[in-house]
């Protein structure tokens, strides 16, 4: 029994910190403390467990419902990352939004109770190793993060809510068909009863009919592409970015999206395997990947709403890695280095805008201006995380991009890098003009109070550039390495 | 028999689909989409008896009929009563030409669902079908109405098309897997019920008319 095997007590953690804020604990500041520590703990366990995984390999544990392997571990860092960091930043966020207008207990324990159950279930997607416990967990992702946007509750952000709900309900149930079929195809072999988990699938893939996988192939990634924000069925995430609070926005749109995204990663090998390699699976992503980048390269610059713009930026980065799994080969492992880069930039870039848009109270980008004279940290933070969404050259962004399109070009693929180079400039351009306005227009009033920033948020701007930088710089040898075991999962399937 | 029992309640999860495309009254499509869930809670008892455990297929059909037949209507007309909309006015598409869209899909879904080259697989092929129409028909009715409760309705109906398909085609999921199904429709819908309401407060009516503010 090696000590990789204690992988649940990361689940335990989330599980019992949420008992506890929902059951024991009465003061408002604890009940945003505790999941901040439960986030501490899990986050530093996770890079642990990923460190033991080398020694040990992969395993399933709980019967055969659950799995442990490099993409599932590197996928729990990143879940436990984002929701720390998030966990740092509401300290301060509620703090202000206490002394605005005054929160009570039962809305701070309702928001701490969302979040935990939120995080166990997004592990439980990842972990999971049966089909059918992976569409149930994330139907329970949508379910528990509907009440997270409406925390300020006005008739905007109960429309967003119902668009979301309404939205992301039909695409869970249009994946709920697509696991049904692929548990049709896995019923026909004699091992029936290994079929209703991914590495049972995977192992029997080639005696799975080829027809049936593909046809459920597109309704999985329609379904759960609509969870990740694929374009066309990305029209719940602008309005739901543009409702809910700050601290929220790293966890939708680094997490959720991610983990929907990796629901079709752990299919993809499967079908590409029933179909003996035939690439109609990737083809599909890579269709869906382009939408969205066309999608956000047409709507970026006729936004006006920060949220919303940073909403599109959001669809056109899980339109990036989906290019990336859609290439296969060197774009699958640059689509997981992707999810991490983007993942980080997203963390800095919704805390800025938020702490701007907190302080110049409106979300309309023509009315802010002067940041970075008011603002000095906050104001360069978020210059330089857009520079680093946009994929400025020394930022690890920049670096997961060029591999992606390099694993075009090395494909002779030079339509498809065309149009990626065409709409990531785009991009560029719209984005890089409205910051240029919000950061160094001369400002209107100046209150000349200093701004103040927290050390602990400090922390968050300081680390997570110096990650991103870092890593475009340099890529730790042993970190490649786990990233390579990682996209062999995606490329050739899980074996145990 | 057993065969015949699977294609009347096919043809009579067909026929509600279109009872549903085709009532204006809200308390009517809610008594629709009950008969239309016990109904579906039936089809497991009729599966050919080899391939299940027997105590999991009652355990599941007893608590499908409680959730789809009793709870969630009940919930429904709870709130319909709460918020006193009885008659939808005005859909983006009238009813008859729903009604005519619906015999169409049906039909389509029959005549297409035997050439797709699967379906060996499935137990009845009318089963199947009745599943895929049942799909679109849902996803018809949320897009063309403007009343919160038919959307929902429209919900549930797309949710028991994968019902439908699950035990038609796929009957090896282990039981606490249906349940949590079960479990994730009813909170779905609880959910729903209290956005309902929120909106209902928010701006005094119920059609999606007032939420078209977030266009862009």
């Amino acid at each position: 029994m090696t000590s990789i095997q204690f992988i649940s007590i990361i689940i335990v953690i989330v599980f019992f910190s949420g008992i506890l804020i929902s059951l024991f604990l009465r003061e408002q500041k604890s009940l945003i403390v505790v999941p901040l520590w439960s986030s501490a703990i899990t986050a530093m366990l996770s890079i642990f467990f990923a460190v033991e995984l080398n020694k040990s390999g992969p395993f399933l544990f709980f019967g055969n419902n659950f799995i442990v392997d490099q993409l599932s571990i590197y996928h729990v860092f990143l879940v436990n990352i984002v929701f720390l960091a998030a966990g740092i930043y509401m300290q301060d966020y509620f703090a202000k939004v206490e002394e605005k207008k005054g929160a009570s207990v039962f809305h701070y324990r309702r928001f701490s109770m969302l979040w935990q159950a939120f995080q166990l279930m997004l592990l439980v997607v990842i972990l999971s190793n049966n089909i059918g416990l992976t569409w149930v967990a994330m139907e329970a992702t949508t379910i528990l993060s509907a009440f997270l946007i409406i925390s300020e509750s006005n008739s905007l952000s109960l429309e967003a809510m119902w668009k979301y709900l309404l939205v992301c309900s039909v695409g869970i149930g249009l994946a709920f068909i697509g696991t049904i079929l692929v548990a049709a195809a896995g019923r026909e072999h004699e091992a029936a009863e290994h079929m209703n988990t991914f590495s049972g699938l995977y192992e029997h893939a080639s005696n799975l009919n080829p027809a049936l996988m593909l046809f459920a192939f597109i309704f999985i990634a329609v379904g759960y592409g609509t969870k990740a924000g694929l374009a066309p069925m990305h029209t719940w995430l602008p309005d739901a970015y543009s409702q809910a609070p700050t601290p929220v926005f790293p966890v939708f749109s680094g997490v959720m999206l991610n983990a929907a995204l990796f629901v079709i990663m752990r299919y993809l090998p499967i079908v590409e395997a029933s179909m003996g390699e035939s690439g109609d699976a990737r083809s599909i992503l890579l269709l869906l990947g382009f939408l969205s980048l066309l999608f956000a390269a047409v709507f970026i610059p006729i936004q006006h709403d920060l949220k919303r713009l940073l909403a599109y930026s959001s669809i056109e980065h899980i339109g990036i890695i989906t290019i990336g799994l859609g290439l296969g080969g060197l774009g699958t492992l640059a689509a997981l280095f992707h999810c991490m880069n983007n993942l980080i930039s997203k963390i800095l870039v919704f805390f800025s805008s938020g702490s701007i848009i907190q302080e110049y109270k409106t979300d309309d980008m023509r009315k802010i201006s002067g940041v970075m004279k008011r603002m000095p940290v906050w104001g360069s933070a978020f210059f330089v995380s857009v520079l680093v969404l946009i994929g400025v050259a020394p930022f690890s962004v920049f670096m997961s991009e060029f591999m992606i399109v390099r694993a075009a070009f090395r494909q002779g693929r030079y339509l498809l890098f065309g149009l990626f180079m065409l709409g990531t400039i785009a991009i560029f351009i719209s984005m890089l003009k409205y910051t240029l306005d919000m950061v160094f227009k001369p400002g209107l009033e100046d209150d000349g109070s200093p701004e103040k920033v927290r050390l602990s948020n400090m922390i968050i701007i300081i680390g997570s550039i110096a990650v991103l930088l870092t890593f475009g710089l340099w890529m730790p040898p042993q970190f490649l390495d786990f990233l390579e075991s990682a996209a062999a999962i995606i490329e050739t399937g899980i074996k145990i | 028999m057993q065969n015949n029992l699977l294609i009347l309640i096919s043809l009579l999860i067909i026929l509600s689909n279109i009872f549903l495309l085709g009532s204006s009254r809200t308390g009517a499509m809610i008594r629709g989409i009950a008969f239309q869930g016990v109904l579906l809670s039936l089809l497991p008892l009729f599966l050919p008896s080899e391939s299940v455990r027997i105590l999991d297929i009652i355990i599941l059909a007893v608590l499908s009929i409680a959730i789809k037949g009793v709870i969630i209507p009940h919930y429904l007309r709870k709130v319909t009563r709460n918020i006193r909309t009885k008659k939808e006015l005005h859909p983006y598409l009238g009813y008859s030409v729903s009604v005519i869209f619906g015999l169409l899909v049906s039909y389509g879904s029959f005549y297409f669902i035997g050439k797709l080259p699967f379906m060996y697989l499935s137990i009845s092929p009318f089963n199947t079908s009745a599943a895929f129409a049942s799909m679109i028909i849902g996803m018809f009715i949320i897009a063309t109405r403007r009343n919160i409760i038919a959307q929902i309705i429209g919900y549930l109906v797309f949710e028991n098309a994968g019902f439908i398909l699950g035990i038609s085609i796929a009957s090896s999921q282990p039981l606490f897997i249906e349940i949590g199904i079960l479990l994730d429709l009813l909170a779905g819908i609880v959910i729903m019920v209290v956005a309902v309401n929120h909106i209902h407060l928010y701006f005094d009516n119920v059609n999606t008319d007032s939420l078209e503010r977030l266009n862009k």
